[in-house]
C-alpha cells in the first residue's frame, strides 16, 4: 500500500472521528427526551452498520471522489450491501440477530482488502 | 494552518436540523417510545408488523405467521431492505422496532438529501447549499404523510433510486459497480423506483441517441450491468413476477389527482400549490434555467434534476399512485429547482457567486424554515397506551396457533394495526354488520370478522421454483359465514370508544360469555379486556333480546 494513501486513511480516519463524536450530540438533540446511553447507542449502531463498511469500500474510488462525497455515498453504499446481503443471510439460514455484527465486519474486510490491493 | 471546511459545516448544521426537526415531528424527540408514536395508518402498522415478524423469525424466507393470517407457506412478499435495516438497528441500537423503523425512515430520508445535494453541487456547489433548508419540509405536515401513512418503500426505493441518478452524474457508464448495487437495492428497497431507474437508463441512452453521442461500448456496459443486476436479485424478482405482477400491481393507469383522490383512500396527494408561492417563484426561475441549461450544457446531472422533478407527474402517462408516492419527496426533489432558482438571482445581483454569500443565505434560510414551521410537536399516532399494552400481553402471552378476534374498536378498520402489533392470527370485527346487530335489539351467538392479514398479493405460497398458488381464494370461502364466538380463542373487547354505544354492547357480549366457567377474563385495563375461552366450540351463549 502507497505510503500517500496511508497517511490519507490516517488523516481521515481523523475525521470520521470528528464525525462520530458530532454524530453522538446529534443525536442526543435530536431525540433530546431520551438519555444519552440510549442515543450515543443508537449513534454507535447507525456508525457501525451504515457509515464503517461503506466509508472504507469507498476508498476503491478515492482518486476521483473527495471525502464528502465518498462519506455520503458509503451510506447509501453500506444501507444497499447490508440490505441485500441481510436478506439473503436470513434466507441461507442465519439469524437476523447476527447480522449487525457480521455483515458491517465482512464489509470492512472486504474494504480493507480493496485498500491492500491499491 | 488548516483552511475551514465551510461546507462540512453547512452540512453538519443541514444534518443536525434536519433530524431534529424531523424527529419532533414525527416522533416527539424521542426513539424510546412506550408505544408507536408516528403511526397514523395500516400501512405504518404492516411495515411495522413485518419488521418486527422477521425480528423475531430471523428471516424473510416466508411472510410472517401473523401477517399471512396463520398460513405458515406463504413467501416474503414485500420490500425487504427497509424491514431488515430497521430489524438490526433494533438490535444493535437495542430500541424496539416500532422505533427503529421510524428512525431509519428519518435517517433514510437524510441521506436522500444529502445524496440529493451531492447531485446539484454537480452543477453548483452554492446552489446546492441554497438548496438544502427547503428539504427540512419533507418530514413536516402534508409532506410528512409519507412517513406516517407507512410509504415506507417509496421513501427507501427513493433513496436508492436518487444514489442511482448521482452516479450517472458523477461516472455517466464508468463505474459499473454503482450502477448495478443502486438499481438492485432500489428493487429491494421498493420496485416501482427500480422501474423508473430503468426508466431514467432508457432516457439517458434515448439522449445520447438524440445527441449523436451513443457508442457500442455504453450499450455493451449496461447490458453487462443489467446481467449482474439480474442475477443479483433473481430469487426476489421470481417472487415479484409471480406475487405482484400476476396479481395486476404493475398494470399502466392514467390518473388525474381528481380520479386519483376520488377512487380510493391514500395520504393526501401533494399539490405544488402546497408550497409557499415565494418558494415556488424561486422553483420556477430554477426550472426555466434547468429545462434551457439541459439543451445548452449537456450535463446529466442537470437531466437528473429535470427527472426527479417530473415524476411526480408521471401519473399522466400511467403510473398511477407511484407517481403520487415520489410528491412526498417533492421538497427534496423541488430544492434542486429552489437552490438554482436562488442562486442566478444571486448571480445577478453580485455577478461572481461565493460560497460564503451561499452559506450566509442557508443560515438565514434555514432559520426562517426553523422559525416558521417548528413549534410544539405534533408527533403522534393512532395507538395510545391501554391499546398497546393490551397487544403486548397479547405477544407475550398467547400461543402461536391461538387465534385472537378483535370486537369493536374505534381504529377496527386499520386491519394491519391487529396482525401487525398482535403478532398473532387475528381477526377484526366488519362493523357495518355490527351495527346491524345493535339495531336488532339482538346479543347474537355469531358475528361477521374479517381475516386481518397483508393479503395484497392475495397470499401467494410457492408450489415449484416458478410456480404460486393463492390462499385468498379459500380464506375468502372461510370468512363468507359468521364466526361463532364459541369457537374464538381470544377475544378481545374494548370497554370505551368514540362511539360508546358500540362499546356498551361489547360489554354486553362480555359480561354473557363470563357468565360460563370456561371463559375467564385475562387481561384487563382502563379501555381493554380479553377473554380466553378454554373450552372452544362448547355452547357458550344463545342468541337472546339485549335486555335479557
Amino acid at each position: 500500500m502507497n505510503k500517500e494513501l496511508m497517511s490519507k486513511i490516517k488523516e481521515e480516519l481523523v475525521y470520521v472521528g470528528i464525525l462520530l463524536v458530532v454524530t453522538i450530540i446529534i443525536f442526543k438533540i435530536a431525540f433530546h427526551n431520551d438519555n444519552l446511553m440510549i442515543t450515543s447507542r443508537m449513534a454507535l449502531a447507525f456508525f457501525w452498520m451504515f457509515v464503517i463498511p461503506g466509508f472504507f469500500m469507498m476508498y476503491h474510488w478515492h482518486e476521483k471522489l473527495k471525502f464528502t462525497e465518498r462519506f455520503i455515498i458509503g451510506i447509501v453504499l453500506s444501507a444497499a450491501m447490508i440490505g441485500i446481503s441481510s436478506y439473503y443471510l436470513g434466507i441461507l439460514g442465519v439469524h437476523i440477530q447476527y447480522h449487525g455484527i457480521i455483515l458491517p465486519l465482512l464489509y470492512l474486510i472486504i474494504g480493507a482488502i480493496l485498500i491492500f490491493r491499491k | 494552518m488548516k483552511k475551514i471546511n465551510l461546507e462540512a459545516i453547512i452540512l453538519i448544521i443541514f444534518s443536525a436540523a434536519f433530524l431534529w426537526f424531523a424527529a419532533s415531528n414525527i416522533l416527539g424527540n424521542s426513539a424510546n417510545n412506550e408505544y408507536p408514536i408516528g403511526y397514523l395508518a395500516s400501512d405504518s402498522f404492516q411495515n411495522y408488523g413485518i419488521a418486527e415478524g422477521i425480528k423475531n423469525s430471523g428471516n424473510y424466507k416466508y411472510q410472517p405467521l401473523s401477517v399471512a393470517g396463520g398460513f405458515k407457506d406463504v413467501v416474503g412478499t414485500h420490500y425487504p431492505i427497509i424491514y431488515h435495516v430497521s430489524g438490526l438497528l433494533s438490535y444493535t441500537g437495542n430500541i424496539e422496532t416500532h422505533d427503529s423503523l421510524m428512525v431509519m425512515i428519518i435517517l433514510t430520508l437524510l441521506t436522500t438529501a444529502l445524496v440529493m445535494y451531492l447531485i446539484i453541487r454537480k452543477f453548483s456547489k452554492s446552489a446546492a447549499i441554497l438548496a438544502l433548508p427547503l428539504m427540512l419540509l419533507v418530514s413536516f405536515g402534508k409532506f410528512s404523510s409519507a412517513i406516517t401513512w407507512g410509504q415506507h418503500g417509496a421513501i427507501t426505493g427513493s433513496l436508492f433510486l436518487v444514489a442511482l441518478l448521482w452516479a450517472f452524474s458523477r461516472f455517466e457508464l464508468d463505474e459499473l459497480f454503482f450502477i448495478i448495487i443502486f438499481i438492485s437495492a432500489s428493487f429491494f428497497g421498493h420496485q416501482p423506483e427500480a422501474v423508473l431507474g430503468v426508466f431514467f437508463i432508457l432516457l439517458y441512452f434515448l439522449i445520447k441517441f438524440l445527441r449523436k453521442e451513443l457508442k457500442a461500448k455504453d450499450i455493451k456496459r449496461i447490458v453487462i450491468a443489467g446481467v449482474i443486476t439480474f442475477a443479483i436479485t433473481f430469487y426476489y424478482f421470481i417472487i415479484f413476477r409471480y406475487a405482484w405482477v400476476s396479481a395486476g400491481f404493475s398494470k399502466l393507469d392514467v390518473t388525474t389527482v381528481q380520479e386519483f383522490v376520488a377512487s380510493r383512500a391514500f395520504p393526501a396527494v401533494l399539490l405544488l400549490k402546497d408550497f409557499n408561492p415565494v418558494v415556488l417563484i424561486f422553483s420556477l426561475i430554477g426550472l426555466i434555467m434547468l429545462i434551457f441549461l439541459f439543451f445548452t450544457k449537456k450535463k446529466t446531472s442537470i437531466t437528473a434534476m429535470l427527472f426527479l422533478f417530473l415524476l411526480g407527474f408521471t401519473n399522466y402517462i400511467g403510473f398511477s399512485s407511484r407517481a403520487f408516492q415520489q410528491r412526498f419527496l417533492w421538497p427534496i426533489y423541488i430544492s434542486a429547482l429552489f437552490g438554482i432558482g436562488i442562486y442566478f438571482i444571486l448571480k445577478l445581483a453580485f455577478k461572481k457567486s461565493s460560497i460564503i454569500y451561499s452559506s450566509a443565505l442557508f443560515l438565514i434560510t434555514l432559520i426562517i424554515f426553523l422559525i416558521g414551521y417548528s413549534g410544539d410537536t405534533t408527533a403522534s399516532s393512532m395507538m395510545d397506551p391501554y391499546h398497546w399494552d393490551s397487544f403486548k400481553w397479547i405477544r407475550e402471552n398467547v400461543n402461536e396457533d391461538k387465534k385472537v378476534y378483535f370486537f369493536y374498536q374505534d381504529m377496527i378498520s386499520q386491519r394491519s394495526v391487529y396482525y401487525g402489533s398482535s403478532q398473532r392470527e387475528s381477526y377484526v370485527l366488519d362493523v357495518q354488520d355490527f351495527i346491524g346487530d345493535i339495531n336488532e335489539g339482538l346479543i347474537k351467538r355469531s358475528y361477521k370478522m374479517s381475516l386481518s392479514a397483508e393479503g395484497g398479493a392475495d397470499l401467494p405460497y410457492r408450489t415449484s421454483l416458478f410456480g404460486f398458488g393463492r390462499h385468498l381464494p379459500e380464506v375468502i370461502e372461510r370468512m363468507k359465514d359468521r364466526v361463532d364466538v364459541c369457537s374464538m380463542d381470544y377475544i378481545v373487547f374494548d370497554k370505551v370508544s368514540r362511539q360508546q354505544e358500540l362499546a356498551n354492547y361489547n360489554m354486553i357480549i362480555a359480561v354473557k360469555l363470563l357468565e360460563n366457567d370456561w371463559i375467564r377474563e385475562v387481561y384487563a385495563n382502563q379501555v381493554v379486556s380479553i377473554l380466553e375461552n378454554t373450552r372452544t366450540g362448547e355452547d357458550c351463549i344463545n342468541e337472546q333480546g339485549i335486555n335479557e
